[in-house]
């Protein structure tokens, strides 16, 4: 806990610029790639960056427990991939093939589409945030919250799926716990964000375990 | 200490259940043991009594007791039920935990913190999603995404009140917590135009959740909008949210009706209907008067057990009637004697039909209205009525039967529970004062206007 602690005050020394840079980063690459294991990597970044942003507005230990949480719930939807051996039928068996269906599977189909959109968001949370912050709260707060909002929204439109569903969804947890955090600071409220976090990674593993075990059943019905 | 009971209870029951899964009666005995536990905790608790959770004050009053005297209650009459229709592993567990946070929900004071136990609750709900056959997963998710994306515009709700008290000047603030207000509770009320993920849930899911959806968790999104109204009056008399609940009651009100018409398979004609019925009670509520706000909760108890009665005949007729072997009513009535009758007195109790419960609620609706709302009448008529012509035409469907029935008979604990709640809905139509005098004392001092007619 001291060692995490000491990590994230080492983290806030991130400039404000760096840290929203890192946001968009993590938060396009949740929309558009559909390689697992970099939207997990991308969406654990977005946990981490979330709370070295809290931690410069609420106390420290609140902003450790959301990352903490947040870790849980990726180390959650990690293990239901690798048991599930999601996106494994893509896969072709061996030598450059592989190499190459594994690079194209890395990016979604309409990349084309995803792209620009996520730009348009970029652009428009950060004209929302200039112009019509949520709070008076210097460091980006409110254009990190649109953003994650925005983008965390895109994600569950565009998904098929319920794991990547589940990933928009928590990327719109985490952007809405960033507005819930500067007006409620206590440790029971974030708290109770964090369980429910953990439960929608919970019900999202569910969810596609049930996907993945029962395919003919769930195409019938 | 016995409102932490109400609690943590169930809370704690679900795990022992859980375990008892492959041990089917342990388990169902061990739930409904605790039901009836938490029927005696509840009835026994002083009014007034308080207790804490998480540094926030718990509260029991009169309608709070009620309330959860009627979820008890309806959740030990699904358990029995699935007893001998079960409905997945996940239900009885699930139901137990859900019964426990919906508990803290009501109880507890600080609003933020019963929309997170509602959420919490909510989330909760998508392990009962896949009955003894997985739902499709569209169907889940359809479930999932609203009630995430609706909680965040509760959660905003306290912020907004806090900075209108130090602002009253700031009409954007009424206009935000309107919006915020109409959008959460709109969703999760499954009031249109945002009802659309109710009838895929109903659907797809066992019919004992479905009910559960509907008398269970509507009836608590209900208790928490009518506790924000009374805790900051300016919403009703500054702002014009009671009449944006009058408008969008109509609206679900006249879509449920229609599309109930419409509709031929069972589980979404429930859902249609259950927001055709969630419109009245809405038009009841936004009339802020004692004897409209006591018309819509009256009405919404009338609804979850009309509800409850035909989710559990639809679930006897589908697990207990083979397909191509009840063409008439006579063979389905000696099939599955519970299933056929509960299936046609839900319906027409549903639709508002006389000498049913439906009817009486609904005339105390309409009589709430004031003389200026004879577009809302007409609206409400119209919805009713194609209530009752959807049940009318889904009955050939029900007549089908299926062709993956266990057993021949229908079980003789599920007929009596079936033909108990149908007796009941007769009775609470012919005699109204049973609910409705009981729930006007209640209400005395939570009138949100005036007196009304």
């Amino acid at each position: 806990m001291d060692a995490l602690g000491d990590l994230l005050t080492a983290l806030v020394s991130l400039s404000h610029l760096e840290l929203m840079l890192g946001l968009l980063i993590t938060g396009a690459v949740i929309l558009v790639l559909e390689d697992w294991r970099l939207n997990l990597w991308a969406l654990m970044a977005q946990f981490v960056l979330v709370g070295v942003l809290l931690a410069r507005v609420i106390p420290l230990r609140v902003a450790l427990i959301k990352v903490i949480i947040g870790s849980m719930a990726c180390v959650i939807l990690y293990l239901t991939a690798r048991r599930m051996h999601w996106g494994k039928g893509k896969e072709a068996n061996h030598g450059w093939r592989k190499l190459i269906l594994a690079g194209r599977d890395a990016f979604s189909m309409n990349l084309s589409f995803r792209l620009p959109v996520a730009l348009l968001a970029a652009v428009v949370s950060y004209a929302l945030g200039n112009r019509h912050p949520f709070v008076d709260q210097p460091y980006g707060i409110s254009e990190a919250c649109y953003w994650l909002v925005s983008v965390g929204l895109l994600i569950v439109v565009l998904a098929r799926d319920p794991f990547k569903v589940g990933l928009g969804l928590l990327t719109f947890q985490a952007g809405f716990g960033i507005l819930l955090a500067t007006f409620e600071e206590s440790l029971s409220v974030a708290a109770l964000v964090g369980m429910v976090n953990l439960l929608i990674a919970l019900a999202v593993a569910y969810l596609t375990a049930t996907q993945t075990a029962f395919p003919a059943e769930d195409d019938q019905a | 200490m016995n409102l932490l009971l109400l609690i943590f209870l169930p809370l704690g029951a679900a795990a022992p259940v859980y375990l008892l899964r492959r041990y089917w009666t342990a388990a169902v005995s061990v739930s409904v043991a605790t039901i009836l536990a938490l029927i005696g905790i509840c009835a026994r608790t002083p009014l007034g009594q308080t207790g804490y959770l998480l540094g926030r004050e718990l509260f029991l009053d009169d309608l709070n007791r009620f309330l959860l005297l009627l979820f008890y209650v309806l959740a030990g009459l699904m358990i029995l039920y699935t007893w001998r229709c079960p409905q997945g592993w996940a239900f009885c567990p699930c139901l137990l935990a859900i019964l426990g946070l919906l508990s803290g929900a009501m109880l507890i004071r600080t609003f933020l913190i019963a929309v997170f136990l509602l959420e919490m609750a909510a989330l909760i709900f998508v392990f009962m999603i896949h009955g003894r056959r997985p739902a499709p997963t569209g169907t889940a998710l359809g479930y999932l995404v609203p009630q995430v994306l609706a909680a965040p515009c509760l959660l905003l709700l306290p912020w907004l009140f806090e900075s209108f008290t130090l602002h009253p000047e700031n009409a954007l603030l009424i206009r935000f917590a309107v919006i915020a207000l109409s959008l959460g509770f709109g969703i999760l009320l499954a009031a249109a135009p945002f009802h659309s993920w109710l009838p895929a849930a109903v659907q797809g899911a066992p019919p004992m959740a479905g009910a559960l959806l509907i008398c269970i968790f509507s009836q608590v999104n209900l208790a928490l909008v009518i506790g924000v109204i009374g805790d900051n009056p300016w919403l009703a008399t500054d702002a014009p949210t009671l009449s944006v609940i009058s408008t969008s009651g109509v609206l679900t009100a006249l879509i449920g009706g229609l599309f109930a018409f419409g509709q031929r398979q069972p589980g979404r004609l429930l859902a249609y209907a259950a927001i055709s019925d969630m419109g009245f009670v809405l038009v009841g509520l936004g009339t802020g008067s004692l004897s409209g706000i006591t018309a819509a909760l009256a009405h919404s108890v009338n609804r979850s057990l009309a509800v409850l009665l035909v989710a559990m005949s639809m679930g006897a007729l589908g697990s207990h009637l083979k397909r191509g072997t009840a063409s008439t009513l006579r063979e389905a009535l000696r099939q599955t004697p519970g299933g056929t009758l509960g299936y046609i007195a839900g319906g027409l109790a549903l639709g508002g039909f006389p000498l049913f419960n439906g009817f009486a609620t609904r005339w105390l609706v309409y009589r709430s209205l004031t003389e200026f709302d004879a577009l809302f009448l007409g609206a409400l008529v119209l919805s009713g009525v194609g209530v009752v012509l959807g049940y009318l035409r889904s009955w050939s469907v029900m007549l089908e039967g299926s062709s993956e029935t266990g057993e021949e008979r229908e079980p003789l604990m599920v007929t009596v529970i079936i033909l108990s709640l149908a007796s009941l809905c007769l009775l609470l139509g012919l005699v109204p004062g049973l609910l409705v005098t009981p729930l006007h004392d209640i209400l005395q001092g939570i009138a949100l206007v005036g007196p009304g007619v």
